[in-house]
């Protein structure tokens, strides 16, 4: 049985989800990210790592075409999702960010109830047809973000008045609750204290089963932690990219090394 | 001495004597070892510089201001009781209760006394044009002083007795005595501060602990300025309007539902023994004004919030970097221009669309609403582009993230999350609107005898501030009647709904400021 798991994992994490070849980020005349080429896999955490400023958390940002709100920003290259140019001018950037959920650095929900914040994604995508299934959706999804136990009693009650790494993972399950395949974390527990960071570490780990999850973070610990895949990004340059035990215990690049031994960063 | 030393004069002394003090003050310090002092020379030239100028200068405000009400109390005191100017005539007496005729009496005296400052003031500038002396002035007869001013284009609003001459005179006499001492105490308190000062200078004398002290204390004179002059506006509003409200009736004026000041040409017969008098009801005129306010809101809230949501979220930094300036400038343009454009422009073009059956003139609620809503859009866009502006990226950021249209995040999230702050931005529209005097007066109408309230928004009404400046402005009523006590009501009670307003507007806007600090 455990075995057979395993294998099937395996052969998820073989499959690719998202595809870079290329990419290059220029922000005005900022030359951001440097032909970048990375391939993420189906139901895996890969994390980026890599110094601030080196471009980690721009490149997660084109692969949901954030960077298109930026009216200086220009990418090259090419990214696609299964098999998919997701910058081909017929792709709607507003169908592919239903598809790749974000969350964001500093938990933000909106000025609106737990539930409201939840049922936001379903009501604009319009997934659920009676009030009955958006129930069961909020319901589920704040299961998933672990959170259900602690506001099932208080939905109405506004999502900013949540703790720091419970309005983080009210953006979770926000996030979730729009059925994405993949979902970026973008620094998701910067902000948040130890006991807040572990439980949404446990919570990417269980969200791995569905999704295919990309975690921009600082702590190389967490990286080591949470993720199969780690991508080591230094000066707009994708330095190294293998499996994550690989990057920690045998990294190939000096550059890598010196950064997770801490001599650079 | 009184005609040399007024406090002009003791004002460029004290600069003098501050200037002498700064640099003796600074010199006297720098004698002393720097080591051993506690403040630097320049902060005991600094002490020395307070200590002349601020008693003197605070004492001649005070005393200017103290003048005045010495010498209307000093007026009120010595008018005899059994003046004719005050008394109310036999005639009207007997068809009066005690507690009216009091009332009248005491409007009688109120407004005498107006007379008496006005011809005092006359009598100050016909002086200050060099045709006559102090001592000629006292020997003037009542019966020919009205030409003598009018023929020096003085302004003499009623008729000048010989009562109300000789209170004058006394009263001139005691202002030009209290104008006299001023002055002299200020020079001796500029002195005496100098000099205390000077001898001060010490090493152990801490000028720069009292220098500072000074300072924040004409910050905090600074700060209190603008509020003690909003209490100042409210204390010369409430006593007039606090005696016409005795006099007309409070009930009968918030609840009247004509106006018709017998001043004005037109005025309904009313009166006992067949005079005019006047009707001064309030419905009609804040009708009037609260009519054109909603026409006004109505045109500038969705023009002015639909800018800033296209400015603020789908213009482009370059269409915005000159249409958000252009419409400020609009802001900027002098409502009376904005009344004009009313006039001819937009009022004969609506009467050429709805036809002269249901508008009847060029000027209406219509009219003037459209304009002032006009007026009001930048404003409202201005406002609420801040209040938009204010949202967190984070918000939109989130809500993009999720598959969310640029106008799904619009209407679901920033709106209501600015909400508070828009509705704060209406409302100070709405005080805008309500005290907007120009474009009225041009554009509302002009009817000076309004019988109730007028439904149609195409026919013509009387606001509040046009009917002030209809009285005030107006040849028919002088300077005492109760028409002027009734616009000081007016006045009074509009000052009470901006207020109102306004507050309201800071709440709103301040609950909003919370949810993101």
């Amino acid at each position: 049985m455990d075995d057979l798991r395993r294998i099937e994992r395996t052969a998820d994490m073989n499959d690719t989800k998202i595809s870079a070849k290329g990419v290059q980020v220029f922000y005005g005349e900022t030359h951001a990210i440097k032909d970048v080429s990375v391939e993420i896999g189906d139901k895996t955490v890969t994390a980026f790592i890599g110094p601030s400023g080196c471009g980690k958390s721009t490149f997660l940002r084109c692969l949901n075409r954030m960077n298109d709100t930026i009216d200086i920003c220009r990418v090259q290259g090419s990214i696609t999702m299964d098999g998919q140019d997701i910058y081909d001018p017929r792709v709607d950037p507003v169908q592919l960010r239903a598809k790749v959920g974000m969350v964001f650095q500093k938990p933000n929900p909106f000025p609106k109830s737990i539930y409201d914040n939840v049922a936001y994604g379903p009501k604009i995508h319009g997934l659920a047809r009676t009030k009955a299934d958006l129930d069961g959706i909020v319901e589920a999804s704040l299961r998933r973000a672990a959170l259900w136990n602690e506001v099932k009693d208080r939905l109405e009650s506004p999502g900013t008045g949540l703790s720091g790494g419970q309005q983080q993972r009210l953006c979770i399950a926000r996030a979730v609750a729009t059925a994405p395949e993949v979902l970026l974390m973008d620094e998701p527990c910067s902000a948040l204290d130890p006991i807040a960071t572990a439980q949404i570490e446990e919570l990417i780990d269980e969200l791995r089963q569905q999704f295919s999850v990309v975690i921009v973070t600082h702590s190389m610990q967490q990286a080591a932690r949470v993720s199969q895949k780690t991508a080591f990004f230094h000066l707009g340059h994708l330095v190294e990219f293998n499996d994550t035990d690989q990057i920690f215990t045998n990294p190939q690049d000096t550059r890598t090394e010196s950064y997770i031994t801490g001599r650079i960063g | 001495m009184g005609a040399f030393l007024n406090f002009p004069v003791v004002l460029l002394v004290i600069i003098l004597v501050s200037v002498a003090g700064y640099l003796l003050g600074s010199r006297r310090a720098s004698a002393i070892d720097p080591r051993t002092m506690h403040s630097r020379p320049h902060q005991h030239g600094w002490h020395v510089v307070f200590a002349a100028a601020a008693p003197a200068v605070l004492f001649m405000m005070l005393w200017v201001f103290g003048a005045g009400i010495a010498s209307n109390i000093y007026a009120n005191a010595i008018i005899p009781d059994d003046l004719p100017d005050v008394q109310v005539t036999s005639q009207q007496r007997e068809s009066l209760t005690e507690r009216e005729l009091e009332v009248r009496e005491e409007v009688l005296r109120t407004q005498f006394v107006a007379g008496v400052r006005g011809l005092a003031v006359a009598i100050d500038g016909y002086i200050a044009n060099g045709n006559a002396t102090e001592a000629e002035v006292d020997g003037w007869s009542a019966d020919s002083v009205q030409d003598r001013l009018r023929a020096d284009g003085q302004v003499v609003g009623s008729a000048v007795t010989p009562g109300m001459l000789r209170v004058v005179q006394d009263m001139r006499q005691f202002n030009g005595r209290v104008a006299t001492i001023g002055p002299v105490i200020a020079l001796v308190l500029t002195f005496a501060g100098f000099l205390v000062a000077l001898r001060l200078v010490s090493a152990e004398f801490r000028a720069r602990i009292v220098v500072e002290r000074w300072i924040v204390g004409f910050l905090i004179f600074a700060s209190t300025m603008a509020i003690l002059t909003t209490m100042a506006i409210l204390a010369a509003l409430t006593l007039p309007s606090i005696n016409f409200f005795r006099e007309y009736g409070f009930f009968n004026f918030l609840f009247g539902m004509a106006w018709a000041p017998a001043g004005d040409v037109v005025g309904i017969p009313e009166g006992r023994n067949g005079e005019y008098e006047s009707v001064l009801g309030f419905v009609p005129l804040i009708w009037g004004t609260i009519y054109i306010s909603v026409v006004a809101l109505l045109v500038a809230v969705p023009l002015g919030l639909l800018a800033a949501v296209y400015l603020s979220e789908f213009a482009s930094r370059r269409t915005r970097s000159w249409v958000k300036p252009a419409l400020e400038i609009l802001a900027g343009v002098p409502t009376i221009v904005y009344g004009i454009f009313a006039l001819i422009t937009i009022g004969p073009f609506l009467q050429a669309v709805v036809g002269a059956t249901v508008m009847p003139n060029t000027v209406s609620v219509m009219t003037a609403g459209v304009v002032m809503g006009m007026m009001l859009v930048p404003f409202v866009s201005s406002l609420s582009d801040d209040v938009i502006n204010a949202v967190p990226q984070a918000m939109r950021d989130g809500s993009l993230g999720l598959g969310a249209t640029q106008a799904e995040t619009v209407t679901k999230v920033i709106l209501p999350a600015a909400l508070p702050g828009i509705v704060g931005a209406v409302v100070l529209a709405a005080s805008r609107a309500i005290g907007e005097t120009m474009i009225v007066v041009l554009a509302a109408g002009a009817l000076s005898n309004v019988q109730g309230i007028e439904p149609n928004p195409f026919g013509a009404v009387v606001t509040v501030t046009t009917r002030i400046v209809a009285v005030l402005t107006g040849e028919g009523s002088g300077f005492d009647s109760i028409d002027v006590l009734a616009v000081f009501a007016l006045a009074f009670t509009l000052f009470f709904i901006t207020l109102a307003l306004n507050l309201l507007a800071q709440r709103m806007v301040a609950k909003y400021r919370e949810q993101y600090d």
